[in-house]
């Protein structure tokens, strides 16, 4: 298990290298001179000495290998520069919206979870019945709802018909709301989750629907086995064998996806989040584009990315724990 | 086999509803200026934000405009976005993916470690990534959408190539003095195309909502263009008068997504049933 590990480690860390260099390229590979692009706008005027500047403070002065130096040594100590914008350090910035985006993420992923393995056992045991057809033609009808349409719909309901969920924002943070629990305080907890329901939905859904099939297909497979016959023939209930030998084994295979999901989910709530006004990294990142704040849209996605390939690593290491055809192989 | 193929295709009954939608998509956008009732662009100041009405289908945006029509010529954007972009992707992925898996070594790893750290981005973030560079314009959406899914494709034609490469058919073209290239293209190439063309279908559902998705952040289709996800943006506006403004555009989207992953499904099921989840 431990060369296993420091095998994915060693890939983990080369690819987290890749990240940095593609980011940094981000930079590079615009078309024109990004620095009077930031000033000035695609075609705008850029006054020649604030141009000037600028690229000096970022550095393109110097040659390539040693900008890209500079850039990871700086990143290595957290350090990414500063907001053309606000001139606030960019970490600050980017880790001061990931709570709220890693909150949206987390409650789109219980509920794509919940709702996709729900789906996906009940169509399994019942395969090729009414229930097992209707899963799954609306896993595919959920893969294809647009989550800025579902957003909108929801919102159309939920908030202007039927006024019951606010339309927009962040009540209060998740983690506050939970402590003020625990202090006697149930109001805020109550305003985090009103606000969190409809984003949630509409980013989850659509993710149910991976996990939904992926859960059938093994479940499946694993109804298939000896030892779910041998259990069955020893008289046990129909629920024990579900749920005691056959969905344990089915789920190591969808532990992986759930894992991924989170990645995917953090990703799509750049869209989630410009729907609902919801404050986090996606929405930073997209304002930062139009904004022309490169500085910033380099630190979104070397977080985003950093922390999706963290994951992955995380994810592998637990596959492996749970299933050693893997880590032997 | 080509025959057969195409029986298990019609047999596929959700395969047949995402051809009809496919088919429908096609010909709305080839068709657009015979079927669309008004231009899509021009601007009726004195009949703004009206609802569904016998003049007006689905009612006006706005600025009065049509949203029928800009809806009948926004298929011709969303198609266009999805067959360029997976293009892009299909052409670019399938050629890395070949050389890296049939050359193998060091060409392999340089290769497909691009693609690790391309696919370490979640794909809407790397299209955006990708905007941010090049630019918002619906061109640049399309290069965006199609860079994003190159890595699926290389991993895929790589993983089909490791496994035809030691059959021995192969073994017999290169025993008769077959070229690289030939092997690849003309013998390997044709017996991984099932895969790829499943993949392609349902990126083509992928890429559209992609694409929708960034100029509903307003990075891709700039005013007046009659694009689907440009419409919605700018019907978040309207949604409590005139919620019809967003309605119809993203039920536009929804559909053609579900019409490809439809068709999608049913094309794994009926080209290569091992593929089924």
């Amino acid at each position: 298990m431990t060369a296993y590990i420091v095998r994915r480690l060693v890939a983990t860390a080369g690819v987290l290298f890749g990240v940095t260099l593609l980011v940094f390229l981000m930079l590079h590979l615009t078309p024109g001179d990004p620095v009077a692009i930031m000033i000035g706008g695609q075609g705008g005027y850029a006054d020649p000495q604030m141009v000037e500047n600028l690229r000096r403070e970022l550095g393109l002065d110097r040659p390539l290998h040693e900008q890209y130096l500079r850039f990871l040594t700086h990143a290595l100590r957290g350090d990414l520069g500063r907001s053309i914008r606000s001139d606030a350090p960019v970490i600050d910035e980017v880790l001061s919206r990931f709570p709220a985006t890693a909150e949206l993420a987390v409650a789109a992923l219980v509920l794509s979870t919940a709702i996709g393995v729900g789906a996906g056992v009940t169509s399994a045991v019942r395969q090729y019945s009414v229930l097992d057809y209707a899963s799954m033609v609306g896993a595919l009808v959920g893969a294809s709802l647009p989550v800025f349409w579902l957003g909108l719909m929801l919102m159309l309901l939920f908030a202007v018909t039927f006024p019951i969920l606010p339309v927009s924002g962040r009540g209060a943070p998740f983690t506050e709301a939970v402590a003020a629990l625990f202090q006697g305080d149930a109001s805020l907890l109550g305003r985090s989750l009103r606000h969190l329901v409809l984003p949630a939905v509409a980013l989850g859904l659509s993710r149910a629907a991976v996990v939904a099939r992926l859960t059938r297909s093994s479940m499946l497979e694993v109804l298939r086995q000896d030892y779910v016959r041998t259990a069955r023939s020893k008289g046990l209930p129909e629920g024990a064998v579900i749920n005691r030998h056959a969905l344990r084994n089915a789920l190591v295979p969808v532990v992986t996806v759930v894992g991924l999901q989170f990645g995917f989910l953090l990703g799509g709530a750049v869209i989630a989040e410009a729907v609902f006004a919801w404050p986090g990294v996606g929405r930073l990142a997209v304002d930062s584009i139009l904004a022309r704040d490169y500085p910033v849209v380099q630190g979104c996605v070397l977080l985003v990315a950093a922390v999706f390939v963290i994951l992955n690593l995380l994810v592998d290491v637990l596959y492996g724990y749970l299933n050693p055809r893997i880590r032997f192989a | 086999m080509a025959s057969s193929v195409w029986r298990r295709l019609l047999r596929h009954r959700l395969a047949a509803v995402g051809a009809v939608i496919v088919l429908g998509l096609v010909l709305v956008a080839v068709f657009a200026p015979v079927l669309a009732p008004y231009d899509p662009v021009k601007q009726d100041l004195g009949a703004t934000y009206r609802p569904s009405s016998a003049e007006h289908w689905l009612g006006t945006d706005e600025f009065g405009r049509d949203i029928l029509s800009r809806i009948i010529y926004g298929a011709r954007v969303s198609l266009l976005v999805g067959v360029v972009s997976v293009g892009i992707g299909l052409t670019l992925g399938t050629v890395a993916g070949l050389v890296a898996g049939y050359l193998g070594g060091r060409l392999d790893s340089a290769v497909m470690g691009v693609m690790d750290v391309l696919l370490a981005v979640p794909g809407v973030l790397l299209a955006i990534a990708i905007v941010a560079v090049l630019g918002p314009g619906i061109g640049n959406v399309m290069v965006a959408v199609g860079i994003s899914s190159i890595p699926v494709f290389a991993r895929l034609a790589r993983g089909s190539v490791l496994v035809v490469r030691e059959t021995e058919y192969v073994e017999a073209v290169h025993a008769l003095g077959g070229s690289a290239g030939r092997v690849l293209f003309r013998h390997i190439l044709p017996n991984i195309a099932a895969p790829l063309l499943v993949m392609a279908s349902l990126h083509m559902a992928s890429a559209i909502l992609t694409a929708a998705g960034l100029s509903y952040l307003g990075l891709g289709a700039q005013p007046p263009s009659p694009e689907w996800g440009a419409m919605l943006s700018r019907g978040r506006e309207y949604l409590r008068t005139a919620p019809h403004i967003a309605t119809y555009p993203g039920l536009a989207i929804f559909v053609s997504v579900m019409g490809f992953n439809f068709l999608g499904d049913g094309l794994r099921d009926a080209l290569d049933p091992r593929l089924r989840i």
